[in-house]
């Protein structure tokens, strides 16, 4: 296989909710339905991390759902390889599955709350036949990944902070050995300081083992410190993309001028209320 | 206004211990000895990470605790008036009239099945003892002045038909309803996009430059604090560990803590690819035990024995600045 090909690559995604499908009510057109995710195409290389911004409703979090076939898209190609994921049924789309995890914005409710650590990762490998995933060191080698003690393999999701719940569920998403890890708002809801851990977490995981990932996120500054290369959607289509430092130095789109405007930035926001930063040097001589 | 009234402060917590348990007297301590202080049409931040206390601290001074959880010791005065002493009667007047709250999640406080408007009318009549024709009227003026368009239409509509901004739009206008000297808001815009932060935060600013409301605001994020504050109040493990004017607080930080939760707010700048950016070492709060003295010595930097013991009480840095810290080796040079 050619080692510039693409490990993923999508084409012409969409998605329609709510078009009146099943149930029609009488006397009621058919629906026109949201257009959700909009002729989207993008491809992710080998050992990259692709960032896709946007905030709610611009069709990033439905755009990766269809990718990992977790719902069906209307219309578009997911090449995996030479197979296109949305052609697959059956157990041939299972077995594609495998090379595709998804980890989700909120641990606490994508962790089955009774079942240890330990048995939660060796199960995502046996689902997927990988060989070893009943061993005891299974568990503990993907723990060792995500910076978590062999301990943890007897512990239960609620002894665990929010951040070392992400980190689980990363293990999880590793344990059948996929090519793609999907992070939907996977630090979302984790403190800023619990945030930057997670985003370390993923840029040694792709040093080390060459994996690719895409990162959904609505924070621009979670992308900007990740992502080799960004999206910007909105409203269902891809509004901006390029390599993150060219995306956030020379923003194109006034929507993501416009998302970039919105940060909150402490030293900028200081400035503008007229505390002066040069004084901060001067080891807090004042007046 | 005589003197006496001009140095009250709007609101004064003293010493505030909350624990949880049984009962008071065997309650295992998770705030510890809090004070803080508030003036009339102050934006004051609370900022710390979860576990940090500070949502359970301005859950008390509406007495507002979850299950099984105490006010252990101390005072909460509002306006002079001992919060903790108010009788069930009294409580709820002041619930209703002073003090509006609002939520990190503005789904979880509005009930999904019934219309924005009766919600609103049912809160009016009960802060304000007005007719429902009168409580209508003005959940429609409220819906406007938090830039609510078609706040008539709105008042039809379900919790679920709105988007998350909007809802906790909503939530300010039930909340401001009363006109209360004193807004607490926890993660208001911690759920919501980066525009819709912006917006809900300028509504906050609005509130309090037209209103003269005091703010007491609580967030895990030094960047919107800086955005919003006057003072900042800095949480770790139940304690106060640092507090003062934002500005003194941001550029000049006196706690080993404080310096790293302003280092790992996050930037726009794109670092080269083998950076990384810093976070805060050693075990994350709620999964060690706590043995006493600087609840950050487990990961401090800077930590040294003596720290297992340390008094953990604010120190004035100087005598100009109301900037004071509970690190002891980080405290005013001695003369």
């Amino acid at each position: 296989m050619n080692a510039d090909a693409p490990v993923l690559s999508v084409r012409g995604l969409r998605k329609v909710y709510g078009r009146g499908g099943l149930i029609r009510l009488p006397g009621r057109p058919r629906a026109a339905g949201l257009t959700a995710v909009d002729d989207v195409s993008f491809e992710v290389a080998r050992g990259e991390i692709l960032g896709i911004a946007g905030e709610s409703g611009s069709g990033k979090s439905t755009t990766v759902k269809c990718v990992a076939r977790l719902i069906d898209a209307d219309a578009g190609e997911v090449w995996l390889g030479a197979q296109n994921l949305m052609t697959l049924t059956g157990g041939r789309l299972r077995a594609a599955r495998r090379h595709v995890q998804v980890v989700f914005q909120d641990p606490y409710s994508s962790l089955n709350p009774q079942m240890r650590v330990g048995t939660a990762i060796r199960e995502a490998g046996v689902a997927h036949g990988i060989e070893g995933a009943r061993e005891p060191g299974f568990a503990v080698d993907l723990l060792a990944k995500v910076r978590l003690p062999a301990s943890y393999v007897d512990r239960y999701p609620r002894d665990l902070s929010g951040g070392q719940r992400q980190r689980v569920a990363i293990a999880r998403a590793l344990a059948p050995r996929p090519e793609v890890v999907i992070a939907d708002e996977a630090v979302s809801a984790l403190d800023v300081s619990v945030q930057t851990e997670i985003v370390n977490l993923f840029l040694d995981l792709r040093d080390q083992t060459g994996i690719s990932v895409i990162f959904v996120s609505h924070q621009l500054s979670v992308l900007s410190a990740l992502a080799d290369r960004l999206i910007v959607m909105k409203g269902g289509r891809v509004v901006e993309t390029g390599p993150t430092r060219e995306v956030l130095a020379h923003p194109r789109d006034d929507y993501t001028r416009a998302l970039l405007a919105a940060y909150p930035d402490p030293v900028a926001a200081l400035r503008a209320r007229g505390f002066g930063l040069d004084a901060a040097a001067d080891g807090g001589d004042h007046e | 206004m005589s003197d006496v009234r001009a140095n009250t402060p709007l609101l004064e917590i003293d010493d505030l211990r909350v624990g949880f348990g049984a009962n008071p007297a065997s309650a295992s301590l998770t705030v510890h000895g809090v004070s803080l202080r508030m003036d009339e049409g102050r934006i004051v931040g609370l900022v710390g990470e979860s576990g940090s206390g500070k949502s359970l601290t301005c859950r008390s001074i509406l007495r507002l605790l979850p299950d099984r959880g105490h006010i252990v010791s101390g005072s909460v005065r509002f306006d002079g008036r001992d919060v903790l002493g108010l009788s069930r009667a009294e409580l709820l007047a002041f619930r209703s009239k002073q003090v509006g709250m609002i939520f990190q999640d503005p789904f979880s406080s509005l009930n999904p099945t019934r219309r924005i408007g009766s919600q609103m009318v049912e809160a009016l009549r009960l802060a304000l003892g007005v007719s429902e024709e009168t409580a209508r009227g003005r959940a429609v003026s409220l819906l406007d002045e938090v830039d609510i368009p078609d706040p008539a239409g709105k008042l039809r509509m379900y919790p679920h038909e709105l988007s998350g901004g909007m809802r906790q739009r909503v939530m300010l206008a039930i909340a401001m309803g009363a006109q209360p000297r004193l807004l607490i808001a926890d993660e208001p815009t911690t759920a919501l996009d980066t525009t819709t932060q912006a917006q809900i935060l300028r509504l906050l600013r609005r509130v309090r430059d037209e209103n003269a409301t005091s703010i007491l605001l609580v967030s895990h994020d030094f960047g919107v604090i800086a955005e919003m504050c006057d003072e900042v109040v800095v949480m770790y493990g139940g304690y106060v560990v640092e507090s003062g004017p934002v500005e003194e607080v941001y550029l000049r930080p006196r706690h080993p803590y404080t310096r790293a939760l302003i280092a790992a707010v996050p930037t726009l700048e794109v670092p080269d690819r083998d950076y990384r950016r810093p976070t805060i070492p050693g075990p994350p709060l709620g999964t060690t035990r706590y043995e006493g003295g600087c609840p950050f010595a487990p990961r401090c930097v800077n930590a040294r024995p003596e720290c297992r013991d340390v008094p953990m009480t604010l120190v004035p840095i100087d005598d100009v600045h109301a900037h004071a810290t509970a690190c002891p080796f980080e405290g005013r040079v001695s003369a």
